[in-house]
Protein backbone atom coordinates (compact mmCIF):
# COMPACT_ATOMS: atom_id res chain seq x y z
CA UNK A 1 0.00 0.00 0.00
CA UNK A 2 1.49 3.29 -0.80
CA UNK A 3 1.62 6.00 1.81
CA UNK A 4 -1.54 7.02 3.58
CA UNK A 5 -2.76 10.45 2.66
CA UNK A 6 -4.07 12.45 5.69
CA UNK A 7 -6.90 13.23 5.00
CA UNK A 8 -8.03 9.42 5.21
CA UNK A 9 -6.24 8.63 8.34
CA UNK A 10 -9.20 9.11 10.48
CA UNK A 11 -11.15 6.41 8.07
CA UNK A 12 -8.18 3.90 8.44
CA UNK A 13 -7.79 4.34 12.27
CA UNK A 14 -11.02 3.25 12.94
CA UNK A 15 -11.16 0.23 10.53
CA UNK A 16 -7.85 -0.50 12.36
CA UNK A 17 -9.96 -0.50 15.91
CA UNK A 18 -12.07 -2.48 14.33
CA UNK A 19 -10.32 -5.08 13.05
CA UNK A 20 -11.02 -4.85 9.61
CA UNK A 21 -7.45 -3.17 8.34
CA UNK A 22 -5.42 -5.44 5.92
CA UNK A 23 -1.97 -6.55 6.85
CA UNK A 24 -0.33 -3.65 4.41
CA UNK A 25 -2.64 -1.14 5.91
CA UNK A 26 -1.37 -1.93 9.14
CA UNK A 27 2.14 -1.34 7.98
CA UNK A 28 1.55 1.65 6.40
CA UNK A 29 0.26 3.04 9.66
CA UNK A 30 3.18 2.24 11.55
CA UNK A 31 5.08 3.77 8.65
CA UNK A 32 2.96 7.13 8.31
CA UNK A 33 3.49 7.43 12.53
CA UNK A 34 6.83 7.04 12.48
CA UNK A 35 7.88 9.19 9.33
CA UNK A 36 4.80 12.33 10.05
CA UNK A 37 6.66 15.74 11.19
CA UNK A 38 3.16 17.34 12.62
CA UNK A 39 0.81 16.05 13.63
CA UNK A 40 -2.51 17.82 14.73
CA UNK A 41 -2.99 16.34 18.65
CA UNK A 42 -5.72 14.11 18.20
CA UNK A 43 -3.34 11.90 16.19
CA UNK A 44 -0.12 12.19 17.62
CA UNK A 45 -1.66 10.81 20.38
CA UNK A 46 -0.89 7.49 18.82
CA UNK A 47 2.70 7.86 17.89
CA UNK A 48 3.59 5.93 20.71
CA UNK A 49 1.34 3.10 20.17
CA UNK A 50 2.28 2.42 16.37
CA UNK A 51 5.69 2.44 17.63
CA UNK A 52 5.19 -0.32 20.37
CA UNK A 53 3.92 -2.38 17.14
CA UNK A 54 6.61 -1.40 15.09
CA UNK A 55 8.88 -2.61 17.41
CA UNK A 56 7.34 -5.81 17.73
CA UNK A 57 5.71 -5.54 21.27
CA UNK A 58 8.69 -6.12 22.79
CA UNK A 59 8.39 -3.37 25.28
CA UNK A 60 6.29 -3.39 28.18
CA UNK A 61 3.42 -1.33 28.01
CA UNK A 62 2.35 1.65 30.05
CA UNK A 63 1.20 0.77 33.40
CA UNK A 64 -2.65 0.03 33.67
CA UNK A 65 -2.54 1.73 36.91
CA UNK A 66 -3.96 4.71 36.49
CA UNK A 67 -1.30 7.58 37.65
CA UNK A 68 -3.21 10.43 38.37
CA UNK A 69 -4.99 9.01 41.18
CA UNK A 70 -2.13 9.00 44.06
CA UNK A 71 -1.81 13.04 42.25
CA UNK A 72 -5.49 13.72 42.70
CA UNK A 73 -5.47 12.25 46.57
CA UNK A 74 -2.57 14.43 47.09
CA UNK A 75 -3.83 17.38 45.59
CA UNK A 76 -7.61 16.59 47.11
CA UNK A 77 -5.41 16.68 50.49
CA UNK A 78 -3.72 19.66 49.81
CA UNK A 79 -6.93 21.52 49.09
CA UNK A 80 -8.47 20.68 51.47
CA UNK A 81 -6.09 21.26 54.25
CA UNK A 82 -5.42 25.13 52.27
CA UNK A 83 -9.46 25.40 52.14
CA UNK A 84 -9.31 24.81 56.47
CA UNK A 85 -6.34 27.21 56.74
CA UNK A 86 -8.08 29.94 55.16
CA UNK A 87 -11.40 29.17 56.50
CA UNK A 88 -9.70 29.37 59.97
CA UNK A 89 -7.92 32.59 58.88
CA UNK A 90 -11.73 33.65 58.29
CA UNK A 91 -13.65 32.33 61.28
CA UNK A 92 -10.82 34.19 62.81
CA UNK A 93 -12.26 37.87 60.75
CA UNK A 94 -8.35 38.37 59.59
CA UNK A 95 -7.42 41.44 57.79
CA UNK A 96 -9.05 42.58 55.03
CA UNK A 97 -6.02 43.91 53.34
CA UNK A 98 -4.92 41.06 53.61
CA UNK A 99 -7.02 38.31 52.27
CA UNK A 100 -7.87 40.40 49.64
CA UNK A 101 -3.78 40.34 48.69
CA UNK A 102 -4.46 36.63 49.19
CA UNK A 103 -7.16 36.38 46.37
CA UNK A 104 -9.91 35.29 49.10
CA UNK A 105 -12.14 38.08 48.91
CA UNK A 106 -12.84 40.64 46.24
CA UNK A 107 -13.70 43.58 48.48
CA UNK A 108 -13.97 44.80 52.23
CA UNK A 109 -17.30 45.86 52.12
CA UNK A 110 -18.36 42.98 54.11
CA UNK A 111 -15.56 42.79 56.22
CA UNK A 112 -17.62 44.47 59.32
CA UNK A 113 -16.64 42.11 61.80
CA UNK A 114 -13.40 42.64 64.47
CA UNK A 115 -9.66 41.65 63.25
CA UNK A 116 -8.33 38.98 65.90
CA UNK A 117 -6.46 35.58 65.74
CA UNK A 118 -5.77 33.35 68.42
CA UNK A 119 -2.00 32.66 70.11
CA UNK A 120 -1.69 31.08 73.06
CA UNK A 121 -5.16 30.66 73.99
CA UNK A 122 -5.58 34.83 73.88
CA UNK A 123 -6.81 36.68 71.67
CA UNK A 124 -5.14 38.62 70.22
CA UNK A 125 -6.29 41.77 67.57
CA UNK A 126 -3.16 43.83 66.91
CA UNK A 127 -3.27 44.04 63.07
CA UNK A 128 0.13 43.83 62.61
CA UNK A 129 0.48 40.46 63.99
CA UNK A 130 -3.02 39.59 62.30
CA UNK A 131 -1.98 40.14 58.78
CA UNK A 132 1.67 38.21 60.33
CA UNK A 133 -0.37 35.02 60.84
CA UNK A 134 -1.91 35.49 57.39
CA UNK A 135 0.90 35.63 55.60
CA UNK A 136 2.58 32.88 57.57
CA UNK A 137 -0.35 30.87 56.52
CA UNK A 138 -0.10 31.27 52.88
CA UNK A 139 3.29 30.60 52.41
CA UNK A 140 2.23 27.71 54.42
CA UNK A 141 -0.35 26.47 51.62
CA UNK A 142 2.15 27.37 49.11
CA UNK A 143 4.99 25.52 50.34
CA UNK A 144 2.19 22.44 50.05
CA UNK A 145 1.51 23.09 46.84
CA UNK A 146 5.08 22.78 45.83
CA UNK A 147 5.00 19.24 47.56
CA UNK A 148 2.37 18.16 45.33
CA UNK A 149 4.30 19.08 42.26
CA UNK A 150 7.09 17.49 43.40
CA UNK A 151 5.13 14.45 44.40
CA UNK A 152 3.52 14.09 40.93
CA UNK A 153 6.58 14.56 39.19
CA UNK A 154 7.62 11.51 41.20
CA UNK A 155 5.10 9.60 40.63
CA UNK A 156 4.95 10.11 37.17
CA UNK A 157 8.53 9.09 36.98
CA UNK A 158 8.02 5.78 38.81
CA UNK A 159 4.81 5.03 36.65
CA UNK B 1 3.66 -29.96 15.72
CA UNK B 2 3.59 -28.19 12.36
CA UNK B 3 0.85 -26.18 11.41
CA UNK B 4 -0.97 -27.84 8.79
CA UNK B 5 -1.38 -31.14 11.73
CA UNK B 6 -2.02 -28.42 14.36
CA UNK B 7 -4.79 -27.44 12.00
CA UNK B 8 -6.11 -30.51 11.05
CA UNK B 9 -6.15 -32.06 14.71
CA UNK B 10 -7.88 -28.65 16.19
CA UNK B 11 -10.72 -29.35 13.48
CA UNK B 12 -11.17 -32.62 14.22
CA UNK B 13 -11.08 -32.78 18.17
CA UNK B 14 -13.55 -29.29 18.07
CA UNK B 15 -16.75 -30.42 18.81
CA UNK B 16 -15.21 -32.91 21.86
CA UNK B 17 -13.84 -29.84 22.72
CA UNK B 18 -16.95 -27.61 22.69
CA UNK B 19 -18.81 -30.54 24.60
CA UNK B 20 -16.67 -30.40 27.69
CA UNK B 21 -16.59 -26.52 28.01
CA UNK B 22 -20.84 -26.62 27.33
CA UNK B 23 -21.00 -29.53 30.26
CA UNK B 24 -19.33 -27.00 32.55
CA UNK B 25 -19.94 -23.72 31.45
CA UNK B 26 -23.46 -23.93 30.85
CA UNK B 27 -23.67 -21.36 28.37
CA UNK B 28 -22.96 -22.15 24.81
CA UNK B 29 -20.89 -18.56 23.93
CA UNK B 30 -19.00 -19.01 26.85
CA UNK B 31 -17.67 -22.45 26.13
CA UNK B 32 -17.33 -21.13 22.12
CA UNK B 33 -15.04 -18.56 23.80
CA UNK B 34 -13.61 -21.25 26.63
CA UNK B 35 -12.22 -23.53 22.95
CA UNK B 36 -11.14 -20.36 21.40
CA UNK B 37 -9.13 -19.68 24.69
CA UNK B 38 -7.56 -23.32 24.86
CA UNK B 39 -6.55 -23.83 21.01
CA UNK B 40 -4.85 -20.72 21.17
CA UNK B 41 -2.87 -21.67 24.18
CA UNK B 42 -2.64 -24.82 22.58
CA UNK B 43 -0.95 -23.32 19.46
CA UNK B 44 1.57 -21.29 21.87
CA UNK B 45 2.55 -24.81 23.55
CA UNK B 46 2.45 -26.87 20.01
CA UNK B 47 6.29 -27.11 20.08
CA UNK B 48 5.79 -29.23 23.24
CA UNK B 49 2.63 -31.32 21.54
CA UNK B 50 4.67 -34.07 19.43
CA UNK B 51 5.56 -35.79 22.92
CA UNK B 52 2.15 -36.50 23.68
CA UNK B 53 0.39 -40.08 21.78
CA UNK B 54 -2.65 -38.32 20.62
CA UNK B 55 -3.95 -34.24 20.67
CA UNK B 56 -6.89 -35.35 22.42
CA UNK B 57 -5.68 -35.62 25.96
CA UNK B 58 -3.67 -32.16 26.19
CA UNK B 59 -6.61 -30.38 24.18
CA UNK B 60 -9.02 -31.97 27.14
CA UNK B 61 -6.65 -31.31 29.94
CA UNK B 62 -6.65 -27.38 28.34
CA UNK B 63 -10.33 -26.70 27.42
CA UNK B 64 -10.92 -28.36 31.31
CA UNK B 65 -8.41 -26.26 32.91
CA UNK B 66 -9.66 -22.77 30.88
CA UNK B 67 -13.00 -23.49 31.77
CA UNK B 68 -12.25 -23.84 35.77
CA UNK B 69 -10.19 -20.89 35.55
CA UNK B 70 -13.31 -18.76 33.97
CA UNK B 71 -15.91 -20.34 36.82
CA UNK B 72 -13.45 -19.97 39.67
CA UNK B 73 -13.23 -16.25 38.50
CA UNK B 74 -17.02 -16.10 38.72
CA UNK B 75 -16.78 -17.64 42.08
CA UNK B 76 -18.67 -20.20 40.50
CA UNK B 77 -18.03 -23.86 41.57
CA UNK B 78 -15.58 -23.40 43.83
CA UNK B 79 -15.32 -26.64 44.41
CA UNK B 80 -14.06 -28.49 41.60
CA UNK B 81 -11.47 -30.63 41.84
CA UNK B 82 -8.04 -30.69 40.00
CA UNK B 83 -8.69 -34.00 39.46
CA UNK B 84 -11.34 -33.27 37.18
CA UNK B 85 -9.44 -31.46 35.26
CA UNK B 86 -6.82 -34.34 34.67
CA UNK B 87 -8.77 -36.81 34.33
CA UNK B 88 -10.03 -38.96 30.88
CA UNK B 89 -7.62 -39.34 28.24
CA UNK B 90 -4.85 -38.84 29.98
CA UNK B 91 -1.90 -41.58 29.01
CA UNK B 92 -0.62 -43.73 31.67
CA UNK B 93 1.88 -42.15 33.68
CA UNK B 94 1.97 -39.36 31.28
CA UNK B 95 2.22 -36.48 32.99
CA UNK B 96 0.09 -33.14 32.12
CA UNK B 97 1.48 -31.05 35.32
CA UNK B 98 3.67 -29.27 32.80
CA UNK B 99 1.23 -28.57 30.58
CA UNK B 100 -1.29 -27.28 33.41
CA UNK B 101 1.26 -24.91 34.87
CA UNK B 102 1.79 -23.89 30.89
CA UNK B 103 -2.02 -22.94 30.74
CA UNK B 104 -1.64 -20.45 33.27
CA UNK B 105 1.12 -18.75 31.90
CA UNK B 106 0.25 -18.65 28.27
CA UNK B 107 -1.69 -15.75 26.69
CA UNK B 108 -4.88 -15.04 27.07
CA UNK B 109 -7.24 -14.67 23.71
CA UNK B 110 -5.90 -10.77 23.15
CA UNK B 111 -3.21 -11.26 23.87
CA UNK B 112 -2.67 -14.01 21.47
CA UNK B 113 -4.59 -12.45 18.65
CA UNK B 114 -2.60 -9.67 18.91
CA UNK B 115 0.45 -11.67 18.71
CA UNK B 116 -0.65 -13.90 15.49
CA UNK B 117 -1.36 -11.13 14.39
CA UNK B 118 1.24 -7.96 14.83
CA UNK B 119 4.42 -10.12 15.01
CA UNK B 120 3.44 -13.87 13.12
CA UNK B 121 1.78 -11.44 10.76
CA UNK B 122 -1.00 -14.08 10.00
CA UNK B 123 -4.53 -13.55 8.33
CA UNK B 124 -7.56 -13.18 10.48
CA UNK B 125 -8.86 -16.57 8.38
CA UNK B 126 -5.34 -18.31 9.59
CA UNK B 127 -6.10 -17.23 13.38
CA UNK B 128 -9.49 -18.45 13.28
CA UNK B 129 -8.49 -21.64 11.60
CA UNK B 130 -5.97 -22.60 14.29
CA UNK B 131 -8.47 -21.10 16.96
CA UNK B 132 -11.25 -23.48 15.77
CA UNK B 133 -13.43 -20.02 15.82
CA UNK B 134 -15.13 -17.87 13.73
CA UNK B 135 -13.27 -15.00 11.44
CA UNK B 136 -16.16 -12.64 13.10
CA UNK B 137 -14.70 -13.90 16.73
CA UNK B 138 -11.61 -13.00 15.85
CA UNK B 139 -12.26 -9.96 14.64
CA UNK B 140 -13.91 -9.16 17.83
CA UNK B 141 -10.78 -10.13 19.99
CA UNK B 142 -8.78 -8.26 18.15
CA UNK B 143 -10.55 -5.04 17.94
CA UNK B 144 -11.03 -5.64 21.77
CA UNK B 145 -7.29 -6.15 22.19
CA UNK B 146 -6.18 -2.77 20.04
CA UNK B 147 -8.50 -0.96 22.12
CA UNK B 148 -7.29 -1.75 25.31
CA UNK B 149 -3.46 -1.17 24.06
CA UNK B 150 -5.23 2.36 22.99
CA UNK B 151 -6.29 2.95 26.30
CA UNK B 152 -2.91 2.42 27.90
CA UNK B 153 -1.31 4.82 25.61
CA UNK B 154 -3.87 7.88 25.44
CA UNK B 155 -5.21 7.04 29.29
CA UNK B 156 -3.16 10.17 30.62
CA UNK B 157 -2.53 12.64 27.65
Amino acid sequence: MTDININDIDTLLQRFFDGFTTIEEEKALERFFASAQRLPRRLERYRPMFGWYASGMTAPLPSARPRHKAVVWISSVAAAAAMTLVSLSALRSPSCDTMMMAGVIADCASMTEEVYVIRDGHRVTNPGIVDEEIARTIIEVEEMDLEVELQRLEIYEIQ
Amino acid sequence: MERDRFEEEARRVRPRLVSEARRLLGDPDDADDAVQDAMLKLWFYRERLDGYSSFDAPAIVTVRRVCINRLRSLRQHADISEADCAAAGEPEGHDFQALMQAIDLLPGVEQAVLRMRHIDGMEIEEIASISSSTPGAVRTALSRARRRVRELYTRNL
